[in-house]
């Protein structure tokens, strides 16, 4: 018996570390040129389903000379066992070891998941920092919603990928084969890899400071480099991938997931994906039916999840609804369509879903309570349309509605948090009357942290003590309300807070973090405050700066080199907007100049807008 | 829905490699995926919430093998065997295998309710003197082990101990509710750690089905 097989043992749930599920792709070692290791820094049960990851290996592994494994974290009990026996960490198809790859790929999807890279990279014998890495080691990159500021890990990363990366990772691969074949140094590989639109090799800028620790400037350092290295997106999203792996073992999201649309036109000020994944594309109806349709007879998948911002945004969705209901309703699956925008059409969609399989409650995102504060966000509705969706839900036959807020938005007072409980127990006794007792109603409350890209990103966080008085609020007046209340740590948020806008001297910090015992910091039970603390005390450096400042408009920021393709301008003037509770309507409709069609104006298509919804 | 009456097949599978890390209830739900990629007529459950009609007949501890596995599946209508057979194999996934099935009457007893014994072949690999250490352990009267904070006797349930070799054994097992007995809880008892062996299940009788004997 072999020694991983050995530790399986004594490890909980060891069939997340053994691959071998149904789509798996598995070649022979020897038979391609390139090994790319996709990896995700937590554990298999949250990186399996992760649809970024599974588009690139599916593209991967259709090249024939392109072998792609997947890797996670091993949990604790996985980690300590490997650590005893000297096993590297090895990847789930071929368990070959992550050091024998040629590239491993990083998922970076939020913030609270960096220090897990580094103890990657340390179980898999790699040195954690780029410039200590040789021509023989990995070319270790990253991609996904995190890295639109990649500057915190940018000590760790040869390169990262800017935006989409459905076409630009067989670029990358291509650059490879091309390097290694001329056999350069590493640094031409860096340089080329650099010259691909969307990639952005950090060692390749130099960021200068100012006395008071803001920045001075941001220059590449050759000539050649561009200055702003703007986000890559397809221009018209490609068919889904529908081959997915079929986990051996229960994850989270366990289902197929299709993406009907991509990007969102709401424009809501506080909202990162909003912001970074204009414009707005969307998937035909009949393309989206026969993805369905292919990922249920290759997976035996009993429920789907029809992947959007705004899901009731998509301009054909009733009639995907519809189509999908006389497609499928004779195969017991289970249809899923989350984000919904809170319209009595919104019930009428579910509705429909409902006839294809019951599923659980209703969900909507007010976000906030009182009509002053959304129209700081920018996420318009009145209470009285509100209440009547809310009426609508109940009357259609749902007994369960859950409710998202967040707390500590821009601007927020003691009556906004107020407002609430007031809002949920107007939901809950509307509910009553109609369905009687039986009636739930669920408030999911999440601290709000600014994000780079959005007009939010010169707002201070709202300190945590502040925000732990606002939830301990919510507690108390939930208290045998009927009305159960979930809420994320505002401490766990911490990490969020001090790296979403951080700068590349945080680098050194995640080191010393991790060094100090931080992982998991997005599991609140593993959160390590302390470690952090010290991280920042021995570099000199002061975590508020980076959480609790609020920013000059005029300040260069960290990420001010790269670009999501909305400018600058506009989210300054959004931001001036906010202050003044000035609405931006869906700008399907009209077109508030972001940005977005002049930095793409070569990709927009030509004559029929129809998978593009820029006016 | 269909109110034909069902068609109630009964099939034998190995569970191998490193399939046996995975546990009962997920390869329940991984067993339903395969059938339900199979394109076989399933049976669904009546009811709100429909689920494929599956009965597994008994739990395999974590880390064992088996080349035993017997499960029953209800179709809509006839098919035959050898295509039941492939098509299920083609729906499986690495260490899934289907080698048999056979039609059995509607009206037969469940498969938990009629299972009696588990058969299953130890290989000790580099265990030194396995038989020596178990041949000690049965000359005990009374093995008692902790099950669920409860204390119990497992020696009624091991029905036979058979050597092939001085490192390959074959250990019969009683396998009725409340007096089943498990191959690592007995390996445990006799100082062996049931990580460094190789355990396959190779048989299970069930009361009033010869065959699968």
């Amino acid at each position: 018996m072999n020694q991983i097989d050995q530790i399986l043992f004594h490890v909980e749930k060891p069939g997340r570390y053994v691959g071998g599920e149904y789509n798996q792709a598995i070649k022979d070692w020897q038979s391609v040129n390139l090994h790319v290791a996709l990896a995700f820094p937590d554990i298999y049960d949250l990186g399996q389903p992760n649809l970024g990851l599974a588009i690139l290996y599916d593209i991967l592994n259709k090249q024939p000379n392109i072998a792609a494994e997947r890797v996670y974290a091993p949990w604790i009990d996985m980690e300590q066992a490997m650590r005893e026996h000297r096993i590297a960490l090895f990847s789930l198809e071929s368990k070959k070891a992550l050091s024998e790859f040629d590239i491993i790929g990083f998922s970076l999807p939020y913030e609270s998941i960096y220090t897990n890279v580094l103890n990657m990279l340390d179980l898999a014998n790699i040195p954690l920092c780029s410039k200590d890495r040789n021509d023989a080691h990995p070319l270790i990159i990253a991609g996904g919603q995190a890295c639109f500021n990649p500057e915190p890990m940018a000590d760790f990363f040869d390169a990262f990928v800017i935006g989409e990366g459905e076409e630009i990772v067989l670029e990358i691969a291509a650059a490879y084969l091309a390097w290694r074949s001329a056999g350069e140094s590493k640094l031409e590989l860096l340089h080329s890899l650099a010259l691909i639109h969307g990639v952005y090799v950090p060692a390749f800028y130099a960021v200068d400071y100012h006395e008071n620790g803001t920045i001075r400037s941001i220059k590449p350092v050759f000539d050649d480099i561009p200055e702003t290295v703007t986000k890559r997106i397809v221009a018209k999203l490609p068919p889904p991938t529908t081959d997915f792996i079929v986990p051996n073992v229960d994850i989270v999201h366990d289902r197929i997931a299709v993406e009907i649309m991509r990007g969102c036109t709401r424009g809501c000020r506080f909202c990162h994906a909003g912001a970074v994944n204009r414009p707005v594309r969307e998937r035909p109806v009949e393309e989206i039916l026969d993805a369905i349709e292919k990922g249920l007879n290759a997976t035996g998948y009993e429920a789907v999840g029809l992947l959007s911002l705004s899901s009731s945004d998509h301009i054909k969705i009733l009639e995907l609804i519809k189509k999908a209901y006389l497609r499928f309703a004779n195969r017991r699956v289970q249809l899923s369509l989350p984000s919904l925008r809170i319209a009595s059409f919104s019930v009428d969609l579910m509705d429909e879903l409902k006839e294809l399989k019951p599923s659980g409650g209703f969900t909507l995102a007010p976000e906030a309570a009182t009509e002053r504060m959304r129209a700081v966000i920018n996420k318009p509705l009145n209470e009285s349309d509100f209440l009547d969706t809310v009426k609508t839900v109940f009357e259609h036959g749902w007994l369960s509605l859950k409710l998202y807020f967040m707390v500590g938005l821009p601007g927020e007072t003691q009556e906004d948090v107020q407002a609430i409980l007031d809002l949920s127990r107007k939901v809950l006794s509307i509910g009553r009357k109609i369905r009687g007792n039986r009636v739930r109603v669920h408030i999911g409350v999440a601290g709000f942290i600014p994000k780079p890209h959005t007009p939010f990103q010169w707002y201070a966080s709202e300190k945590l003590e502040t925000l732990n008085q606002k939830i301990y609020f919510l507690k108390d007046g939930t208290r045998k309300s009927g009305i159960k209340l979930t809420y994320n740590s505002p401490e766990s948020s911490l990490v969020e807070a001090w790296l979403s806008r951080g700068n590349r001297r945080l680098s050194a910090v995640i080191q010393q973090a991790w060094l100090n015992g931080a992982k998991f910091d997005a599991w609140s039970d593993k959160f390590n405050k302390q470690a952090w603390l010290d991280a920042f005390a021995d570099n000199g450096l002061d975590p508020d700066f980076y959480a609790y400042r609020t920013r000059d408009l005029n300040e260069i920021l960290p990420w001010e080199h790269i670009s999501t393709g909305v400018r600058k301008q506009f989210l300054k003037r959004e931001f001036l907007a906010s202050q003044s509770g000035e609405i931006r309507i869906d700008c399907r409709n009209g077109c508030y100049y972001c940005g977005i069609l002049d930095s793409f104006s070569d990709l927009r298509p030509t004559a029929a807008d129809v998978y593009w919804g820029c006016p | 829905m269909n109110s034909n009456e069902p068609v109630r097949f009964r099939l034998t599978f190995s569970k191998a490699g490193d399939l046996r890390f995975v546990g009962h209830l997920d390869l329940q739900r991984l067993i339903e995926r395969c059938l339900r990629r199979s394109g076989l007529p399933l049976r669904y459950s009546q009811g709100f919430n429909p689920k494929v009609r599956l009965n597994l007949a008994s739990a395999l501890p974590l880390g064992q093998e088996s080349t035993a596995e017997v499960l029953d599946i209800w179709l809509d209508d006839h098919i035959a065997i050898p295509e039941v057979l492939s098509r299920l194999n083609q729906a499986s996934p690495l260490g899934l295998r289907f080698h048999k099935a056979r039609v059995v009457p509607n009206k037969m007893p469940s498969l938990q309710d009629s299972l009696r014994e588990s058969t299953f072949s130890i290989d000790f690999l580099n265990t030194p003197d396995p038989q020596a250490k178990l041949t000690a352990l049965l000359a005990d009267p009374n093995l008692i082990i902790e099950r669920r904070g409860k204390s119990l006797d497992i020696k009624p349930c091991i029905l036979n101990l058979e050597w092939i070799s001085p490192s390959l054994a074959r250990m019969q097992l009683s396998a009725i509710p409340g007096a089943t007995g498990r191959v690592d809880e007995i390996l445990l008892l006799a100082g062996i750690n049931p990580a460094t062996v190789s355990i396959t299940r190779v048989g299970m009788s069930f009361e009033g089905d010869v065959q699968n004997e």
